[in-house]
């Protein structure tokens, strides 16, 4: 039996005992092949003794459960890693933190325990998926979308926590900014709900968001501050229509007011969509056929920009692409995609395409029809072939890591970031996954991605750890900050988040020892680390 | 404490698969595990034998692209609602990735694995783990007969119910029949379910 650090057997034993007590025996799981189901498929310590790995794990059924096995915990001074559904992958999956933690696995706590149609919102369990609450949508014929991430096997609440994002409109694609209400067990087993929740018998707990005094919904994210076993959501109307249409334009400096006409078309909510400013020219558009054997010996080339752009012209390939996407009626999405073309017109020599169109509801069969899924609010799990064996790509990877840094929403920062990152690499001998190319995810914001495959060589790994922990720092250098991150760089992140001598985190210390005296909850999550593990914190 | 497991016997049945001619197929049939589907991929050669095999031996077979999003939402969800029920496949390591994932949710396992590699010069590199006697049984197989896949099926398709010592084998074979020839790893494997029975 594995034993938490600094855990005596005997004691560890007494404490499963009363576990059992609580959830029944065959809910606490101890033996390897069960607690190899709780191993992070993408750890980037694969192998190595630094590998997270988890002591047990103990899986209850309601908010009782939970908070009796708080206190539990706190009185054996367990060390407990709360997962929804462990479907976090690329960012810990199952695996806890702090090795030798007790998992507290809720993907039994699966109940959707309510959808209102009318007020367009739910509340749901942390063991619920978005596959789950897609499913009940559909039997019930209820006209609401989920919001969903790619791929959508993970929970509401996990991903909302780990502030998340999918693909439909502003208000529902930041899954954080998206919730309205949470119910949570602190870590002594006390029991809180926030905004209206607080009031007892509350009409419009998943309706207004505040309720009244400060706002501590945030320090439920990202942290370690308490268990959420229940959360509420906005949800979106199912619209009449949803219609799609590409911006092609052919020149390097186009980029700049690319960005700005976008940045403006979305503040404006007439486009607010998940989206990205892609380089057919450069790289490719996402899912396109290869390039043409020109096109292919171009870029391995690689000319001046005047070059390109002469290609760019001759062969009507654009330097840079958007897609954007309208959701509404037949009318109004065809009244804002001409007010887009409009705006986007006014750069020189630029082309535009329509896209997808769809009218709704959807039959099964035509949901089966549509490549693209996820921005119709439509769960997949397409993105794991698209990693898959393929003849442009034989050797698929074991997982990725990614690196993925908040930089303003212009041409200028895109510019500079793909600049600084470019020569970093080549002065460092690294060649990481990804594109240079800005992604729309978050309001007001892009954020570039770079990534290193899992390996299963132990040298690899730890090669790109290196190399990810020096990017976040250059990063950090020039302004840009990591949104979320895995548990091997949690600290790394948070060191750059200094502003004051780390205000911030002594804040975040400060909390911690006040809520969690015991340090029993998510030790070094988000780079808060309890007190009594601050000083050998890796 | 220690926790012992034994593979749940529900839905376990004497396979009725017929006349089966090499001479896995002729062995005295022990008890086996009732196959829910058979899932194939259609983009690989050895896939589609592997299928053919199956379906000969009267086992259900469903076509699912690499992209197992349909096959969970439409068949196998619903199903394992009701109850946990097993599946084999010949697949990419993709699918089996999420198919293997989606069924921890519903107390089954990976019972059988086995990673099949085209290498550079032709063979084929076959790596086995799950009971001993049907990683025995195939491992000879493999060495004495090129058409792997439907060797695989045969195997597969008459999984034991009972849990058994576990063995790993790793052997080359030449490269097979025109319908085993493939790139890169393809992988067989069975899922099914698992319960607790005696604690200690």
């Amino acid at each position: 039996m594995r034993t938490p650090p600094g855990l005596a057997p005997e004691s560890f034993a007494t404490a499963l005992r009363e576990f059992e007590g609580v959830v029944g025996k065959d809910w606490v799981f101890t033996s390897d092949d069960d607690l190899h189901l709780y191993q992070d498929a993408y750890s980037p310590f694969w192998g190595e003794p630094d590998e997270r790995k988890a002591s047990a794990a103990v899986a209850p059924h309601s908010t009782e459960e939970v908070q009796a096995i708080m206190r539990i915990a706190n009185a054996h001074k367990i060390p407990i890693y709360p997962i929804s559904t462990g479907r976090n992958l690329g960012y810990g999956g199952a695996a806890p933190v702090y090795s030798g933690s007790v998992v507290l696995d809720l993907k039994r706590m699966n109940r959707i325990l309510e959808v209102n149609e009318r007020n367009a919102t739910c509340l749901v369990e942390p063991g619920v998926s978005y596959f789950d609450l897609y499913r009940h949508i559909r039997a019930n014929k209820l006209k609401l979308w989920i919001d969903c991430p790619d791929p959508g096997w993970g929970s509401l609440i996990g991903n909302a926590l780990e502030r998340g994002n999918g693909y439909t409109l502003a208000p529902y694609r930041d899954h954080w900014g998206a919730h309205a209400g949470m119910e949570v067990v602190l870590p002594d087993g006390d029991l809180v709900r926030t905004g209206m929740g607080a009031m007892p018998g509350a009409k419009t707990w998943q309706q207004f968001k505040y309720g009244y005094g400060p706002h501590l919904d945030g320090l439920f994210s990202q942290s370690n501050f308490g268990v959420v076993t229940k959360m509420g959501f906005w949800m979106m109307p199912e619209p009449e229509a949803f219609r799609s249409g590409t911006v092609m334009v052919y020149r390097y400096d186009d980029l700049f007011k690319l960005v700005d006409i976008l940045a403006y078309l979305e503040n404006l909510k007439v486009m607010s969509a998940t989206t990205r400013v892609e380089s057919p020219l450069l790289f490719g558009a996402f899912k396109a056929p290869p390039p043409s054997p020109e096109l292919a010996a171009l870029r391995a080339r690689n000319p001046g920009r005047e070059e390109y752009e002469a290609f760019a012209a001759n062969n009507n390939v654009p330097y840079w692409s958007v897609i954007l996407r309208f959701y509404g009626s037949p009318k109004l999405t065809a009244a804002h995609w001409e007010y887009a073309q409009e705006k986007f017109g006014t750069i020189a020599g630029a082309k535009f395409k329509d896209g997808d169109f769809y009218e709704f509801p959807l039959s099964d069969a035509a949901v089966n029809r549509i490549m693209d899924k996820a921005p119709l609010g439509i769960p997949s799990l397409e993105a794991f072939s698209m990693g898959g064996r393929t003849p442009t790509n034989p050797t698929p990877s074991n997982g990725h890591m990614w690196f993925s840094p908040i930089i303003p929403m212009s041409g200028e920062a895109v510019q500079e970031c793909e600049r600084v990152f470019r020569e970093a690499f080549a002065q460092w001998g690294v060649n990481p996954l990804g594109l240079p190319l800005p992604q729309l995810y978050h309001e007001r914001t892009f954020f570039q991605i770079y990534g290193f495959p899992i390996s299963h060589d132990a040298e690899t790994n730890r090669k790109n750890r290196e190399t990810f922990k020096r990017m976040i720092a250059l990063a950090a250098e020039h302004g840009w900050g990591e949104y979320r991150t895995a548990p091997a760089f949690m600290d790394a992140c948070a060191d750059t988040y200094s502003f004051n001598n780390h205000a911030l985190r002594r804040l975040q210390e400060k909390l911690k020892d006040a809520v969690d005296p015991n340090g029993i909850l998510s030790a070094g999550r988000y780079g808060i680390w309890p007190e009594h593990l601050r000083k050998t914190r890796s | 404490m220690s926790t012992r497991r034994q593979f749940i016997q529900t839905g376990a049945a004497l396979a009725a698969l017929g006349t089966i001619s090499d001479s896995i197929a002729n062995e005295p049939a022990p008890v086996h595990i009732n196959l829910y589907k058979v899932i194939v991929d259609a983009t690989f050669a050895p896939s589609v034998a592997f299928g053919e095999r199956a379906a000969w031996l009267g086992l259900t077979t469903h076509a699912s692209p690499s992209d197992v999003t349909s096959l969970w939402y439409h068949d196998l969800h619903p199903r394992w609602m009701r109850s946990a029920a097993p599946i084999a496949g010949l697949t990419s390591a993709e699918s089996l990735f999420c198919l293997e994932r989606l069924a921890w949710d519903h107390s089954m396992r990976l019972l059988f694995k086995a990673s099949h590699t085209a290498l550079p010069g032709g063979e084929i590199q076959h790596s086995l783990t799950g009971p001993e006697a049907v990683v025995e049984r195939l491992a000879a197989g493999y060495e004495r007969d090129p058409r792997w896949a439907s060797l695989t099926a045969d195997a597969l398709g008459r999984f034991p119910a009972m849990r058994a010592r576990q063995s790993r084998r790793i052997l080359l074979t030449a490269a097979g029949s025109d319908d085993s020839r493939f790139e890169g790893t393809l992988v067989s494997w069975v899922i099914g379910p698992v319960v607790e029975t005696v604690r200690a």
